[in-house]
């Protein structure tokens, strides 16, 4: 169930469903149909009180960062278990004929799952403020979960005490969740033009 | 006939802006990117403290004594002199400041908080007994608060003891 519980304008909320889904749709028909997306939480925390307000391991996690490319900023983090990586590999490789499930593809299909996801995304974003966002290409990082993510916070720790978070969870055959989640983290620039922007 | 008894310790997380006071059988555990853990110790009353340090400074910003370099050193000494120790004869050992997305990453903060934990614990004449800062991978560090020995572990590499 979507907890908007502390968020400051529903719209925001409403606008981050639809991302949420036209992400789903293309992440479902990049993986053959085997997985989609729910959204979780919207919310505005102190930035100090945000990776206790998310369920993210302090495991080895398979990562991929992305980040808005252009005027506006905000960052982008897809966090796998290292199992549930080598199921979405193994499920995209089964519907890709040449696929050898090496490091280097495996490595490659969980950037190209990143970019896809983060492009349409943004997209549904793009036309809701209609402003063009677009993602950087994606960096796949092989590290605790809790540590990449404390990097991404700090660059939004310079400038506010808050952040605004939105937490995705990966899903199978729309029932089984999987150790797999999306975080975004619009700038504060974002933030200000989707409020602006998006009927309230 | 000697015995030896193994005590389990008890991990207390710190987590992002905290500062906390741990005595044995405790240890203080968090884990780090771009922040700082500064663990700080009293060799002879089994007393350990740890600060996870988001920031350089404060600048007039509100927050916790733990999340600017600049507030979280104070604040470690005050918490020790709540609970009745001396603040002469302490040491320090430090880790985190990466850089999780490469040198070419938007923000270099991890090397700015190294640099403002070093002028803090100089200006409170705490030496800093080890550390292990920088780099481009997260760490999970555990300060022994009896032994004052801080264990840092890196994904993909054996386990450091400062």
């Amino acid at each position: 169930m979507l907890n908007t519980a502390s968020t400051a304008d529903p719209a925001l909320a409403k606008a981050f469903h639809i991302a949420t889904d036209q992400a789903s749709t293309a992440i479902r028909k990049w993986t053959g149909g085997s997985v989609a997306l729910s959204l979780d939480e919207v919310h505005e925390v102190p930035i100090e009180e945000a990776i206790a307000s998310i369920q993210l391991d302090d495991e080895p996690l398979s990562i991929i960062v992305l980040q808005i490319a252009g005027e506006y900023s905000g960052d982008m983090m897809l966090a796998f278990a290292e199992s549930d990586a080598n199921s979405l590999v193994e499920d995209l490789a089964s519907s890709v004929r040449g696929a050898d499930l090496s490091e280097e593809w495996k490595q490659s299909a969980l950037m190209e799952s990143g970019n896809i996801l983060a492009s349409a995304y943004l997209n549904a974003l793009t036309d809701l403020v209609e402003e063009p966002l677009f993602p950087t290409p994606p960096h796949l990082i092989q590290d605790y979960g809790v540590s990449v993510f404390e990097q991404l916070l700090m660059q939004h720790a310079m400038f506010s005490d808050k952040i605004f978070l939105t937490c995705t969870t990966f899903r199978r055959n729309e029932t089984d969740v999987l150790n797999g989640n999306l975080f975004f983290i619009p700038g504060e620039q974002l933030r200000s033009l989707m409020v602006d922007r998006l009927p309230s | 006939m000697s015995t030896t008894v193994e005590v389990e310790l008890k991990a207390i997380q710190v987590g992002m802006g905290e500062l906390k006071i741990g005595q044995h059988p405790e240890q203080l555990a968090a884990v780090l990117g771009s922040c700082i853990g500064v663990a700080v110790t009293h060799p002879r009353h089994n007393v350990g403290l740890m600060a996870h340090v988001m920031l350089p400074t404060a600048s007039g910003r509100d927050g916790p004594l733990g999340k600017f370099a600049d507030t979280a050193v104070a604040g470690m000494l005050s918490l020790l002199r709540e609970h009745g120790y001396a603040t002469r004869g302490l040491t320090a050992k430090i880790a985190g400041g990466s850089n999780m997305f490469g040198s070419a990453g938007p923000m270099q903060i991890g090397q700015a908080n190294v640099e403002a934990v070093h002028v803090e614990l100089k200006k409170h004449g705490i030496p800093i007994m080890g550390e292990d800062v920088g780099g481009s991978a997260g760490r999970r560090v555990r300060l022994n608060c009896e032994t004052g020995i801080l264990t840092i572990s890196r994904i993909g590499a054996g386990d450091l003891t400062l």
